[in-house]
């Protein structure tokens, strides 16, 4: 009898004293947060509380874990075997965690929660590998054509610059040169990967065939498309010298009044909110210009669940909570992102406040496009951008560098076919 | 060795201008941690405007500093602590000792030094999930969580460093033998002469490998962000990092948390230096 | 048997220590060594490959290939710190010997960069390389009168990795001299009294007593600088994340994005080994080059 007891005593002492055990213990991780504490508040002490309130001994244990570390954390955590429940991720992610088995698809899911519709398709895709969903956007941001409208009109533009053509003239002339610095810059575009991306798709053209086995990068278009993002650097010299602050840089360019275009998510308005407020009714956006076609690129921050997490109907109940437009609309709120569904944006005061951001939703709309999902995401940004510097500092002509580029991308994506 | 004034002078010139390239930096971290955010890129200027000591409150309160301050100094104490004996005992068999063996092992060990920590990663951490009767782990390992999310997890694989070995074994190599030997004669152990002898002759060496030890782990980031989930384990350079985001930096909160952050550092340092200068060290060797 | 003499009390010594450097460090090493045969996502169980992941890398480097590139940008940086490293701290060192008041203060604030946690360090100098807004091409334009126009520092191919090995030696001076001081603690100070009353001065002090006396010291500040050196990856990360162009990524970097980022575990451990090679190569020469040992008092 004694024994028993105190068996019984020893199992109640180690399922811990005191409090109660919760009956499940969700583990989120959290990579978009803001640097002055806002998104950590609303989770922990707002919208966090709620869910455990409604949820009764349920915990959710929160990481805050930045982008630079993520990669780590997560390869370490599934080789390990502690996974995260739920894990948000960025957009050139849904390829390789599909195709590794660290997402767990969740179509049944959404089809009996039936909101899909709300949300932007080029958000939504975002979350997309081979027609199946493994998560649910959280943070948009779609990139357009930011423009000082006074220094347009003053160069004979009634309208934003519609066509490359019209790009390159309007940028030549508004750019401000004073020897050989610039400074002021017809449009300040950053050396990336992601602006050459723009064109090419302008261009109507593809980074990869239909089923994502090869390179479309040698093709005419890409060319074309490179040419012209070395020539707004190399030959009409519109771009921001050294000297000028650049993208990531202390001030951005286009807020310190030395560019009169650029291209840039929502961010750009934020810059020019913080550090040149008087100019922001100045500033306009247009989407990025045509060539054949006129795209607008989304980036798109997400939700996965991973398919190891032991309590996924719970997960998946915090997902969904989290994409509550009033909930989802204050967390885009302390990052300054656009919610990718329409419900969020109409909750939004922020969005509301500055009447650029409207703007923004209805071109991520109407032209909105995502990147293809494909696995090796990471390997191909790092090469793409080399290639893209390689053009533009013209170390190669944009021709060689992508016939480069082209042969190692069919190599790369055919180890996966083969596999 | 008396110097002259004017020896003096130089030296004095020489160092103070030399240490002002060093604090140049600090300075500026230091006054943009009293900047409000919208003066710090205004233009570069020392003196704030408006002195913002709150900055520094605001940084404390983010996220639970006094917590992870003490989870830092708990870890930084108890490597360091473990280096110092482990690493000594070590070097002291591979400096005095003869046995079997012994030069290969010591490249063994210095040999480890030269994998970099990226790639064995993955394999620890495997090994501290599965270690046996930890962390609701079976015999087999399976099961919990192992040492993952523990004190032990976070101390253990820092406990023992090939430099510490490597910096002693140097250090002791250098010793004169004549005490020990005379020691020996008089039929002290191994173990006595390590501890009465060698150690106290050692000051320099271990105040400087207590040092660098206790710096580079209270300065240990990834190691403690990959092992702990729980907030109350993590450590202060982790709590730092919320202030460094991708889009943005709260410069003023980061500046004041890293100014905050390495002070205890400097206070351990300015005591310890204090076995670098003579007079302390060489007792026992005169004569 | 003079070898094993000590045997038993040696494995006293070493046991504790070395038990645990057995589990936490020599086994995990050749876990990683097993890894660089195979083909290792992290998330499912390693597929042999034999010796496929180094036939990539050398044909990676007869191609000029990223791998090349980084081994490259690691020798630039390890000849750029490391001899300028190792003199300025000689030199500082012999400076903070000296028995004057204050000298606390002094080695404090020498210290000061090492204390420092390395993101902080590396994002003030980021501010001071800023091309704009950094103090560098401020204090350049005013020194020049303008004749200096703004460099773009870590946004220029050509400048990135001088700018970063400047940062890293002023971030390391400290440590290197701490031990250079530790190394003088042990010189006598009746072979500079003997020495003085022979007549000999400053120069010649150092170069008959000092210099050979710190040999030891240096050599062991040449093979921790050569390990270290190799490995550099903090800096680089933060900064310029091996860019722009490939200017600044180094081995460890590009064993970090292909561990971890493309999820290519047994190529990066590969990778680590082709590194353990080159510096077990570098130390040995470095070595020789010293000829350290043992010291012998006259």
């Amino acid at each position: 009898m004694m024994g028993r007891l105190l068996l019984l005593l020893g199992c109640a002492l180690l399922l811990g004293c005191g409090g109660g055990e919760p009956t499940a213990e969700l583990e989120l991780w959290i990579t978009d947060f803001s640097s002055d504490n806002s998104t950590r508040v609303l989770l922990d002490k707002q919208l966090l509380p709620r869910f455990e309130a409604a949820h009764p001994g349920v915990k959710v244990n929160t990481q805050y874990i930045s982008w630079a570390y993520i990669d780590q954390k997560l390869a370490i955590s599934f080789a390990g075997g502690v996974q995260p429940d739920v894990f948000q991720v960025g957009a050139e992610y849904v390829g390789g965690l599909a195709y590794r088995g660290m997402a767990q698809p969740l179509d049944d899911r959404i089809a009996e929660w039936g909101q899909q519709s709300d949300f932007f398709p080029a958000s939504w895709n975002t979350c997309v590998y081979q027609g199946k969903t493994y998560g649910l956007p959280y943070l948009s941001a779609p990139r357009v054509l930011l423009y000082r409208r006074d220094l347009l009109q003053r160069a004979g533009y009634a309208h934003p610059p519609d066509t490359w053509e019209e790009l390159a003239d309007a940028a030549q002339r508004m750019t401000v040169r004073d020897g050989t610095v610039t400074t002021l810059a017809g449009i300040n575009l950053p050396v990336s990967w992601q602006v050459f991306v723009e064109f090419l798709w302008e261009n109507g053209g593809q980074i990869f065939n239909e089923d994502g086995t090869r390179s479309r990068l040698d093709s005419p278009e890409a060319i074309e498309a490179l040419q012209f993002y070395s020539d707004l650097y190399n030959q009409y010299q519109v771009c921001p010298t050294a000297g000028m602050p650049t993208i990531g840089g202390s001030i951005p360019v286009f807020a310190s009044q030395k560019a009169a275009m650029e291209f840039n998510n929502q961010f750009g308005i934020r810059n020019v909110q913080k550090y040149a407020p008087a100019l922001l009714p100045k500033v306009g956006l247009a989407p990025t210009p045509r060539r054949k076609q006129r795209v607008v690129s989304v980036y798109t921050d997400w939700l996965a669940m991973s398919p190891q997490s032991k309590h996924q109907d719970l997960a998946w109940e915090l997902m969904t909570f989290l994409m509550e437009p009033d909930n989802l609309a204050a967390y885009n709120a302390t990052l300054f992102f656009i919610p990718p569904r329409r419900s969020a944006v109409k909750a939004a005061k922020f969005m509301q406040e500055t009447s650029q951001l409207q703007e923004f939703v209805s071109l991520m709309d109407q032209y909105g496009r995502s990147l293809p999902a494909i696995p090796e995401w990471f390997e191909i940004r790092t090469g793409l951008q080399s290639a893209v510097s390689a053009a533009i500092y013209q170390t190669k002509t944009p021709e060689q560098a992508l016939r480069d580029y082209s042969r190692e991308l069919d190599e790369l994506l055919a180890e996966r076919v083969k596999q | 060795m008396r110097l002259s004034l004017t020896k003096k002078s130089i030296l004095h010139l020489l160092l103070a201008a030399g240490a002002v390239t060093m604090i140049l930096p600090f300075l500026w971290m230091v006054s943009t941690s009293l900047k409000p955010e919208s003066e710090i890129f205004a233009s570069p200027t020392w003196l704030p405007q408006v002195w913002r000591w709150g900055n520094y409150r605001a940084a404390m309160e983010a996220a639970a500093f006094g917590r992870y301050f003490l989870n830092t100094v708990l870890y930084s104490v108890l490597v360091t602590l473990s280096n110092l004996l482990l690493c000594s005992l070590a070097a002291y068999a591979f400096a005095r000792l003869e046995f079997r063996g012994k030069n290969v092992l010591f490249v063994l060990v210095l040999a480890t030094m030269m994998i970099p920590g990226q790639v064995t990663m993955v394999p620890v951490f495997v090994m501290l999930k599965h270690w046996p009767l930890a962390g609701g782990n079976d015999w087999l390992g399976a099961g919990g969580h192992g040492l993952l999310n523990s004190y032990p997890g976070l101390v253990l694989p820092a406990a023992v460093g090939a430099f510490g070995i490597f910096l002693l074994r140097q250090f002791f190599l250098t010793l004169p033998r004549e005490l020990e030997d005379a020691a020996r004669l008089d039929g002290c152990s191994e173990f006595g002469i390590y501890w009465r002898i060698i150690l106290p002759l050692s000051k320099p060496a271990l105040a400087t490998l207590g040092i660098f030890t206790f710096t580079a782990a209270w300065n240990e980031f990834l190691w403690p962000l990959l092992i702990t989930s729980k907030d109350s384990l993590k450590t202060l350079q982790i709590g730092l990092q919320v202030f460094q985001t991708q889009y943005t930096t709260r410069w003023d909160l980061l500046m004041a948390g890293t100014v905050v952050v390495t002070i205890p550092v400097l206070i351990v340092f300015l005591a310890g230096q204090k076995y670098f200068t003579r007079g302390i060290a060489m007792s026992g060797l005169k004569g | 048997m003079k070898a094993a003499r000590h045997q038993p009390i040696a494995y006293a010594f070493l046991s504790p220590g070395l038990a645990l450097f057995l589990v936490f460090t020599v086994i995990p090493v050749f876990a990683a060594l097993y890894l660089s045969f195979c083909r290792y996502d992290v998330i499912h169980s390693p597929a042999w490959l034999g010796v496929r992941n180094y036939a990539r890398l050398w044909q990676d480097i007869t191609n000029h290939g990223v791998f090349y590139l980084s081994l490259r940008n690691t020798l630039q940086y390890a000849f750029g710190t490391i001899p300028l490293g190792l003199a300025l701290a000689l030199a500082l060192a012999l400076l903070l010997n000296a028995r004057l008041k204050g000298m606390g203060v002094y080695r404090t604030t020498y210290y000061l960069p090492v204390v420092t946690s390395m993101v902080a360090v590396a994002m003030v100098w980021m501010w001071i390389y800023d091309p704009s807004y950094g103090l560098l091409n401020y204090l350049l334009a005013r020194l020049s009168s303008g004749r200096i126009t703004p460099q773009a520092w870590l946004a220029d191919p050509g400048q990135a990795m001088a700018a970063i090995v400047a940062m890293s030696v002023w971030k390391g001076l400290g440590y290197n001299t701490v031990i250079y001081l530790a190394g003088l603690q042990g010189i006598p100070e009746h072979l500079y009294e003997a020495a003085t009353i022979d007549g000999a001065n400053a120069w010649q002090r150092f170069r008959r007593i000092t210099w050979p006396l710190l040999k030891p010291t240096t050599a062991f500040i040449l093979v921790v600088s050569v390990i270290g050196a190799s490995q550099v990856f903090a800096q680089v990360y933060v900064m310029t994340n091996g860019g722009p162009n490939n200017a600044t990524t180094t081995i460890v970097h590009q064993i970090f994005q292909n561990a971890f980022s493309y999820l290519k575990m047994g190529y990066a451990s590969a990778m680590a080994f082709v590194l353990f090679a080159l510096i077990f190569l570098l130390s040995l020469i470095t070595l020789r080059l010293t000829r350290a040992g043992q010291v012998e008092y006259a």
